[in-house]
């Protein structure tokens, strides 16, 4: 039970993870809370069904889901989120990007129906029993991707050229463009890949559960701001290990405590008890760093 | 040849106060000069013009004869220009050699790169010792060291130093003066913003005064420090102000 537990929380905590480092990466580089963001996630799981159902390969599935996504990011950020965004004024972009999720939702409604499509994807895994304790095939991709995307993101933004002006820009704008470089495509690519590891999460949602609908992202778009808080905004690592408690503490209530708690409400409840104990989060924030 | 700096007529507002009203200065390749004038006289914000930070209401800026006035600050830096900003700008989340490899974003070149890097660490045998400390961590003399090193890192064929002497000790102030004296001899054309009027123009061979976002005086060193306005008005100020 305990173990079981264990691999289920971790298994949300991965997925939930690919949506905080979006909207963590997102905020990072421009100080903007964007929960268009969640838009991303259904928007992955719509484009995923549709690559799927044309080539019944689910990387073709997950490459249209990062494609169409970070272009979209791209998109919002070059139209929507730079012209809006002033230093002094964080209010105006937050209500800009409800109004995108927004937008979006409805957009998925009118394009794809209001009923729930279903995601039968054929997984490269198998189920896998250790003992008592038994990982589902749609399990194992979920942390065998995550795993895959936290190495990625990390060798982005440590070992690559464009990680460096990053994490510059992510730190002091100004003084990066003056350095020489081109902050205009470092926002360009954050928001590209931010997007993208969101669509990939909502891919991998959509096959677990085997279900795609156009409200999938409205639980998402806010617990992940609680849980990208939590974890101190704009910090990849606090947003990991704030994901992973989360989805722990859900599998942990939810398999021991029953249904008497919503577990939807756990990353509120801890986010109000760290931040009368804690307010700049879990973990120090800072940009992009490591 | 064009020099390879100049800025014409340059006018910078914030909202309606006029804070730059029509300056007109050159800096030709192999000079050092010296942009002189009191707190709030205007210094930086022609500086953030002239690398695109803020926004001319006014007149243009050439680098190399290309007119770069709408052009973004990268642009600017890749046409030559290191900067160094006011009050340094660190980046503290990252360690000193990212730092300066930062300084060096647009060189493609990895050897010419690794080249800068043991240049910058062979003029400041410190930033090697502290390469993997972050930019945080470091004292105020060592963050100068590394901010210089940082506009440094692209081979420059202009530096623009706002302020080397800002918040540091005298003994730091004459070791950077000293440090830009070698930089010049060694060929590297200079453009100094300063405040401590009496330095800069023991380094530079021009300069200009500013005053309430205009010119008011320019000349070669010599001219300006001996010019009795410029005694009288701007070295009495110096001595009461320079010590901040
Ligand atoms: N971002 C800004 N917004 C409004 N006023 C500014 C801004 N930056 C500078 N100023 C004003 O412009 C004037 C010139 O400032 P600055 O260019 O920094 O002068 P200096 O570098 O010579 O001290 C000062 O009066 C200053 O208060
Ligand atoms: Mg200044």
């Amino acid at each position: 039970m305990f173990l079981q537990q264990l691999v289920n929380g971790i298994t949300i905590g991965s997925l939930y993870s690919l949506v905080a480092l979006g909207l963590t990466m997102v905020y990072g580089i421009m100080r903007v809370l964007d929960i268009a963001n969640a838009g991303a996630y259904v928007l992955g799981a719509y484009l995923g069904v549709w690559g799927y159902t044309h080539t019944h390969s689910l990387p073709v599935a997950l490459l249209a889901g990062v494609i169409g996504a970070a272009l979209v990011g791209y998109l919002f950020q070059r139209l929507i989120y730079t012209p809006v965004n002033r230093p002094d004024d964080p209010i105006v972009p937050l209500i800009a990007s409800i109004g995108l999720f927004i937008v979006m939702e409805d957009l998925f409604r009118l394009i794809a129906g209001p009923w729930t499509l279903t995601f039968p994807a054929r997984l490269p895994f198998q189920r896998l029993a250790l003992g008592g304790v038994i990982v589902t095939g749609s399990q194992l991709t979920i942390l065998a991707t995550a795993a895959v995307l936290f190495l990625l993101l990390w060798l982005v933004l440590n070992k690559t050229k464009i990680g460096l002006g990053w994490q510059a820009t992510a730190q002091d704008t100004e003084t990066s463009m003056a350095m020489g470089i081109n902050t205009r495509a470092v926002l360009a690519f954050a928001f590209g890949m931010g997007y993208a590891f969101s669509a990939i999460a909502g891919i991998l949602v959509a096959v677990h559960h085997n279900a795609v609908f156009p409200t999938m992202g409205d639980i998402p778009s806010y617990k992940m701001l609680a849980i990208v808080v939590l974890g101190g905004l704009g910090n990849p690592l606090g947003a990991i290990l704030a994901s992973m408690l989360i989805g722990l503490l859900e599998a942990f209530v939810g398999g021991y405590v029953g249904s008497s708690i919503p577990t939807d409400a756990l990353a509120f409840m801890a986010l109000i008890v760290i931040l009368l104990v804690r307010p700049q989060g879990l973990f120090t924030s800072g940009g992009a760093a490591k | 040849m064009p020099p390879f700096l100049e800025v014409q007529n340059l006018q910078v507002s914030y909202g309606r106060a006029r804070v730059v009203r029509g300056v007109s200065l050159e800096v030709a390749a192999g000079e050092c000069v010296a942009l002189v004038g009191a707190n709030g006289a205007g210094k930086t914000s022609i500086i953030r013009s002239i690398m695109g930070l803020t926004p001319a209401t006014g007149g243009r800026v050439l680098i190399n004869g290309a007119d770069v006035t709408g052009a973004p600050p990268w642009k600017r830096a890749s046409a030559g220009i290191g900067y160094m900003p006011e009050g340094r700008r660190i980046f503290s989340n990252l360690n000193v050699e990212r730092n300066l490899l930062v300084g060096a974003y647009q060189v493609r070149d990895q050897t010419r790169v690794r080249t800068s890097l043991e240049r910058i660490y062979g003029i400041f045998p410190r930033l090697r010792e502290r390469q993997s400390q972050f930019g945080s961590t470091l004292s105020g003399g060592e963050q100068q060291m590394l901010a210089i090193g940082r506009a440094l890192m692209s081979d420059p064929r202009l530096l623009i130093i706002d302020e080397v002497s800002m918040g540091l000790a005298p003994v730091l102030v004459s070791q950077a003066f000293q440090l830009i004296t070698r930089l010049h001899v060694e060929g590297l054309t200079i453009l100094l913003v300063e405040q401590n009027a009496k330095k800069a123009l023991q380094v530079a061979e021009r300069g200009y005064l500013l005053e309430s976002g205009r010119v008011v005086l320019s000349g070669t060193a010599s001219d300006l420090s001996g010019h009795p306005d410029f005694v009288g008005t701007y070295f009495g100020r110096t001595c009461t102000t320079g010590a901040e």
